[in-house]
Parts: C-alpha cells; sequence; structure tokens
C-alpha cells in the first residue's frame, strides 16, 4: 500500500514537473498576451514591459505630459535605473473607469530564492492613476512615481 | 557559492534538531525514563535511524516546496488573474527542486519503509514518532494556511491563488498518506505516545485560537451592526458592507478552518487520551486559563466602562456614544466564557472518570493567583499616587481640571474587582491545600515560582523606585528646589514602592514558613526512587505483578536463561525488606537476580 503511494508520489511529481515546463513552454513561447492598447490595463502592462526590458524612453512614453513636466528623462532614467523589476510577477486585479480617469490596481509578487529553505515571497498591491490624453491613456503620478520607479530624483 | 550557503542553511536547522532529538533521548536514558536498548530493541541502530530520520524529512520539506512551486505556477496560468509581467523564477526554483530532491527523498522513504517492515521494533522507535509526528504538524500546519486562503477566495475576499490550491492537495495528501500510514501502524509505547500527544494538543491549541479569533471578530461585526442599528448611531462612511465585507468573510475563513482542524484533533483522534497528563497540562494552563483571562479582561474592559459613565468622566456626553465599546468586549467575553465554559466541564468530567493531575491543576491555580495578584498590584499603583493627588495640589499634572480623579478611581475599583477575587479565591484555595497536603504542596514548582517571582520582582521594584526617589530629592536639595511639588515626579514612583512594600512582605513570610516546613518534611520523605531491573525465569509473570505491586513502580525484566531456576515465595515482611535493600543500596541503579532461593539485590551507577 504505503508502496504505491510512495510510486504514485513520484508520478504525480514526474508529471508536474513536466507540465509545469510545457505549460511554461506554451505560454511563454508567443511571449505575453498583449491587453488591448487603449485599454488602461494594456497601457500599465506595456510600461511595465518596457522597464523589465529597460527599454526606458519607451516607458517613459506612457507618462503623463505633466508628469514628463514634472520628471525630466534624465530624472527619470536615474530613477528607474536603481529600481529592480526581474524578479517581480504583475497580476491585474480590478481596473476603474470614471470619465477620463482611470485606475488599474495590480498585485505584485516579487520572489527571492535563496536556497532550498531560504526562497521567500512577498506581494504587494499598487493602484496605476491614468488619463486619457489626446485619446490615449497615460499615467500620472507626483509626489510618487508609477512602480517600480517611485520616486523622481531632483534635477 | 550560493549553494554552498543554500545547503549550509539546509544543515543548520537540521543539526539543530538532531542534536535536540540526540539530547533528549539521552537525558530520559540517563535518567532512567527509558529503558536501555537491548541487542533486540536496536533495530537499525541510532545513528543510522536519526540519520535516515531527520533526512527524509528535509528532503520531503524541499521536494515538496518545489513541487508547490510548480503546481502554483500552473494553476495560476490556468486559473489565475490576467498576467501584466510574468516572472518566471519561482517555476525555474521549484522545477530545479522537485527534480533533484523528489527522487532522493523517495529513496530515503523507500527505506524508511523497509526498515519497519524487516525490523518490526522500528516501529516502536521514538525518532520514527518524532519524524512522523514532526512531519504531521507541519503538514497541517501548511494545511491550515491554504485553506484559509482558499476559503477567502472562495467567500470573494480575495482574488484566486494558485498558492492556495497547490499547497492545499500537496500538503494535505502528505498528511493524509503520513496519518494513514501511523494510524496503520500504531505500536505505540509510553514515550512515543508522548510524541503523538504533543502533536495532537499543539495542533489542538493553535486551531483553538484560530476559531477563538475568528470568531470573536465576526461576533464584533455582528455586534457592531446590531448595536449600530438598535441605537441609530449615525454612519456616515461605511467602508464595507457591514455583515458581508472582508473583515467578516476573513474571519470566518480563519474560524471555519480552527474549528475543523480543532474538532478532527480535539473532538475525534484525542477523544479517548483522558488518562493523560499532557491532556489535563492543556486543558488547564492553556484551554481554561485562556478562556479565563480573555473572560476576565472583557470584563474588566465593560466594568471600566460603566464606571467611567457612573463616576467617571466620560468622552462622550451621550450614552449610545460611550457604550459603543461593548461589542468589541461582548464579542471576546461570549468566546472566552464559552472556551472556559466547554473546558472546564471536560475537566471535570474527566476528573471523574479519571482522577486529577495535581500537577497541571497546581500550575493553572498559581497561575491565576499571579494574574490576580498583578491586577492588584496595579490598582494599588494607580491608587497611590491619585490619593497624593487629590491631598496635594501641586503634585498634579499640570492643566488638569477639578475631575482629573475620577477615571484613575474608575480604573482601581475595576482592577480591584477583577483582581482581588481571582487572587482571593486561588491563593487561598491554594493555601488551603498546603495546609491539608502539607510539604509536596509547599514544595512545589509553581508555588517557589510564584513565591520568588514575587520577591523578586517586587525587590527590583522597590530598590529601583527608591533609587529614583533619592535622586530626584537630593537632586532638587542641591538645587534648592525642595518643595512639594517634586510630588509630582515622584508619586508614581511611591505608588510602586507601596505596593511592592505591601505584597513582598506578605510573600517573604509565606516563604519563610515553607522554608521551615520543609526541612522536616525533607527528612521523612524517602530517597529518590531508584530504576529497577529484575533477572528473573521466563513464566513468572505473576512474580513480577507481586513485585511491581509491592514496589509501586514498575521493572525492566531480563528473562534467564537458565533453566529451572524457580522463583521464590516472598511475605510481605519480604518485600519490605527488599523495599528497604533497594532504597539503602549504593548505586543509582538495582538489579535483582531471582531464584528459588531468594533475591539477591546488586546496586550499580
Amino acid at each position: 500500500m504505503s508502496r504505491i503511494w510512495l510510486f504514485g508520489a513520484v508520478t504525480f511529481v514526474i508529471a508536474l514537473v513536466v507540465g509545469g515546463i510545457a505549460v511554461a513552454l506554451v505560454t511563454t513561447r508567443g511571449g505575453l498576451e498583449l491587453l488591448p492598447s487603449d485599454s488602461p490595463e494594456g497601457v500599465v502592462q506595456r510600461y511595465l514591459l518596457a522597464m523589465k526590458d529597460e527599454e526606458y524612453r519607451e516607458a517613459y512614453g506612457y507618462l503623463s505630459s505633466d508628469l514628463q513636466r514634472e520628471c525630466s528623462y534624465d530624472n527619470f532614467l536615474e530613477g528607474a535605473s536603481s529600481t529592480e523589476i526581474r524578479e517581480s510577477h504583475v497580476t491585474l486585479e480590478d481596473t476603474r473607469n470614471v470619465d477620463d480617469r482611470a485606475q488599474v490596481k495590480v498585485r505584485i509578487t516579487v520572489f527571492e530564492p535563496g536556497g532550498p529553505f531560504g526562497a521567500s515571497e512577498s506581494s504587494q498591491d499598487w493602484t496605476f492613476h491614468l488619463k486619457l490624453e489626446e485619446g490615449q491613456w497615460r499615467l500620472v503620478g507626483m509626489p510618487e512615481m508609477p512602480w517600480p520607479v517611485r520616486w523622481c530624483p531632483p534635477s | 557559492m550560493e549553494i554552498l550557503a543554500g545547503l549550509i542553511q539546509l544543515l543548520v536547522p537540521l543539526v539543530i534538531i538532531g542534536g535536540i532529538v540526540a539530547a533528549v533521548v539521552a537525558w530520559r536514558r540517563r535518567d532512567g525514563g527509558l529503558e536501555p536498548e537491548t541487542e533486540a530493541d536496536r533495530g537499525i541502530g541510532t545513528v543510522k535511524r536519526l540519520y535516515f530520520y531527520v533526512a527524509t524529512f528535509a528532503y520531503l520539506m524541499v521536494a515538496f516546496v518545489g513541487v508547490v512551486l510548480v503546481a502554483r505556477y500552473v494553476l495560476d496560468e490556468l486559473f489565475g488573474p490576467p498576467v501584466l509581467l510574468r516572472g518566471e523564477t519561482q517555476l525555474a526554483l521549484g522545477v530545479a527542486l522537485a527534480a533533484i530532491w523528489t527522487p532522493i527523498w523517495a529513496w530515503h522513504q523507500l527505506r524508511v519503509q523497509r526498515f519497519a517492515e524487516e525490523e518490526p521494533t522500528e516501529r516502536r522507535s521514538i525518532l520514527r514518532k518524532l519524524y512522523v509526528y514532526v512531519t504531521l504538524a507541519v503538514t497541517a500546519a501548511l494545511v491550515a494556511h491554504a485553506s484559509v486562503e482558499l476559503l477567502r477566495w472562495a467567500f470573494g475576499a480575495r482574488s484566486f491563488s494558485g498558492y492556495a490550491v497547490a499547497a492545499l492537495l500537496v500538503w494535505g495528501g502528505l498528511w493524509m498518506y503520513h496519518w494513514l500510514a501511523e494510524s496503520a501502524e500504531g505500536h505505540l509505547t509510553d514515550e512515543t505516545r508522548t510524541v503523538r500527544r504533543f502533536y495532537l494538543y499543539a495542533t489542538s491549541a493553535y486551531s483553538l485560537t484560530m476559531l477563538a479569533v475568528g470568531l470573536s471578530l465576526a461576533i464584533y461585526l455582528v455586534l457592531r451592526e446590531a448595536y449600530e442599528r438598535l441605537f441609530s448611531v449615525p454612519v456616515l462612511l461605511q467602508w464595507e458592507e457591514p455583515l458581508w465585507g472582508d473583515l467578516m468573510r476573513n474571519s470566518l475563513s480563519v474560524a471555519l478552518i480552527g474549528a475543523g482542524l480543532w474538532a478532527w484533533h480535539w473532538l475525534y483522534a484525542a477523544r479517548h487520551d483522558t488518562e493523560s497528563s499532557l491532556r489535563q497540562f492543556y486543558l488547564y494552563t492553556l484551554a481554561v486559563l485562556g478562556g479565563i483571562v480573555t473572560t476576565l479582561v472583557a470584563t474588566g474592559v465593560i466594568a471600566y466602562g460603566v464606571l467611567v459613565w457612573l463616576i467617571g468622566v466620560p468622552e462622550n456626553d451621550s450614552a449610545t456614544a460611550h457604550f459603543r465599546f461593548l461589542p468589541s468586549a461582548l464579542a471576546p467575553l461570549v468566546v472566552g466564557l464559552g472556551l472556559w465554559l466547554y473546558h472546564w466541564s471536560t475537566l471535570q468530567r474527566e476528573r471523574a472518570a479519571g482522577g486529577q493531575l495535581l500537577v497541571a491543576r497546581r500550575a493553572y491555580a498559581y497561575i491565576m493567583a499571579a494574574l490576580g495578584l498583578g491586577a492588584l498590584a496595579a490598582a494599588l499603583i494607580v491608587l497611590v499616587p491619585t490619593v497624593i493627588g487629590i491631598g496635594v495640589t501641586s503634585a498634579r499634572e499640570v492643566l488638569v481640571d477639578n475631575d482629573w480623579w475620577r477615571n484613575r478611581i474608575a480604573l482601581v475599583i475595576t482592577l480591584a474587582l477583577v483582581g482581588g477575587p481571582v487572587w482571593g479565591y486561588y491563593w487561598f484555595s491554594m493555601e488551603r491545600r498546603v495546609t491539608a497536603s502539607g510539604p509536596d504542596e509547599r514544595a512545589s514548582l509553581p508555588r517557589r515560582v510564584l513565591l520568588y517571582g514575587v520577591l523578586g520582582v517586587g525587590t527590583l521594584a522597590v530598590l529601583g523606585n527608591i533609587s529614583y526617589l533619592l535622586f530626584i530629592f537630593l537632586d532638587a536639595l542641591l538645587e534648592d528646589t525642595l518643595s512639594l511639588t517634586l510630588l509630582r515626579e515622584a508619586k508614581w514612583a511611591i505608588g510602586n514602592v507601596v505596593a511592592a512594600g505591601l505584597i513582598v512582605p506578605y510573600y517573604g513570610l509565606i516563604l519563610r514558613e515553607d522554608r521551615r516546613a520543609l526541612p522536616q518534611a525533607a527528612a521523612q520523605r524517602p530517597g529518590p526512587r531508584k530504576p529497577v531491573t529484575v533477572l528473573v525465569a521466563e513464566g513468572s509473570e505473576d512474580f513480577i505483578n507481586q513485585l511491581e505491586a509491592a514496589l509501586k513502580r514498575k521493572v525492566r525484566v531480563l528473562q534467564r536463561a537458565d533453566s529451572g531456576v524457580g522463583v521464590p515465595d516472598l511475605s510481605a515482611s519480604d518485600l519490605e525488606s527488599l523495599e528497604q535493600r533497594i532504597s539503602q543500596a549504593a548505586g543509582s541503579r538495582v538489579l535483582l537476580v531471582v531464584d528459588a532461593t531468594g533475591i539477591q539485590v546488586y546496586s550499580y551507577r
């Protein structure tokens, strides 16, 4: 009986590992499924992907004109270069639109492996605020910049 | 380098656990609590056993942490919320852990199972049972956490989390396997039964806490809503649906999972364990004590609120606004009262059936007496500066109105009302027991802890506060600012000195009485019991029973290989003289060699 269980457990683990890799290959091969670019959540996603790929000029382009005036590209670059986004997993929790304003609530999970017993994980909710500018959703902020920059160093 | 650091991180807790286990086994063996192993009992050997069980546990944990990470990734991808930014770190780590450590764990698990099949004595091994019950305890805790998260999702209090489902399936499966395997294996000895009890009562304790806390919050939300509706309290902003908001959903999730876990462990698995000492300790010092303390604190909060309304200066003029604290005090009161009454009635029922464990009852009574004394001391500490402030105007805090003392007096009365009866009831009931039972009660550890604790804390309080008083007095004297205003700074220190000055001498006298009574008692008390081993012919069960009844203890039996040696007929006086020879023997252990001619007593260390 116990040997059967053990055999079953090992089979389950093997199937799961193979399944996990298969799911990962399927879901990552075509890249991330992009949300519509004219939606607030789509803009947030593109901003985050640009930050992850260190395409800071593109990410800066998703900021509203007010925010760009208050935080120059050089300052944004300085704040962005000190952020760590690679280990983060971000899921969409909620979107709220009121006229030309929108709020996108996300959950950011940061996973930090540190040895078999040392892996740690932390989650936090973050709300991105956006406004409609010439038909495009753009991120607003100040005094706190949109995650992961959060802070615009003074000139 | 990181891998090396990870392995060191892994090894340190394992070495600590192994060290603790080895130390406990060695200590119990040296103390005579565990019999030394015979060749037949040795099974696979202690070192090999220690390695295999500790390693199997560690590999199981590492491998299945990996499995949970992979399962969670798959579930999140299939059923989770839309992903804005994907992180694959957890999948990479999960696959690495599961792929490397699962085969190693499976091999060890297979060996461990084979040991039990090939060596029947292995099933009685304390290390094996420790491994099983530590695994059960850890997996049960992880199942509880995952179940709460899953229920929160089911109730709509959070978004879907693949972790909750993955952890519930994986850790729940492991828990179930170990539980079923252990139930089928059985073979519990006194020591291994204790390991099982530790698991059952530790799990019962935290699951009961989950149930009590969750239920208390849920009741509070209902009572708050009822209060606001009943007294038409104007609510300007409600941040969530009161009776089915996130707080209620989270509270019910915790309460329901706690209830399920507690029902399984306490109501089902531990239902026949009524003769257990650990169970009585759990009942007295955790369940009943927890219930009473919760009830008394909640009662104190209500009494203080009522007294402030009657004789004090309430912050709000309207009764509706002032008594808004009632729901938050009534909820723990109801839960605490329920815990207290249920566990107290369980204790009474089991005491009537199986007797009472004095040690547990004693510890409980002295803890209650200490808590009551603490409340009384606090009442004195608040009362003295209040009286000084009433009598001496310059001793009051600046910018206070004329009614400043009213709430303080309400607090003093509350502390005295709660602490006085508790201290009086438990302390004097133990004093009556001292009078009735004598030296054992006086020498008991909980009593000595209470007496020396009160004397230690009281003496420190007196010395510390007198030093402070002397300092501010001398400082004012040298600065030429000595006046009654000094009392403003000194009054709390005076309160501490007065409280300690009243309590410490009383307990000092009690300790002196105990010390005087104890030397006489010590002289009358028999010496420590020595472990007795009997070398006797096969088939001498009646003789062994007679011996154990006379010596009032269990003896360890070694069977003689010689044939026809027989056993002697022992009279009552023979048994009495044997007991004397055993207690007077020089060594800390005794070997009795029995044949038809009589019993030879050999002592050894």
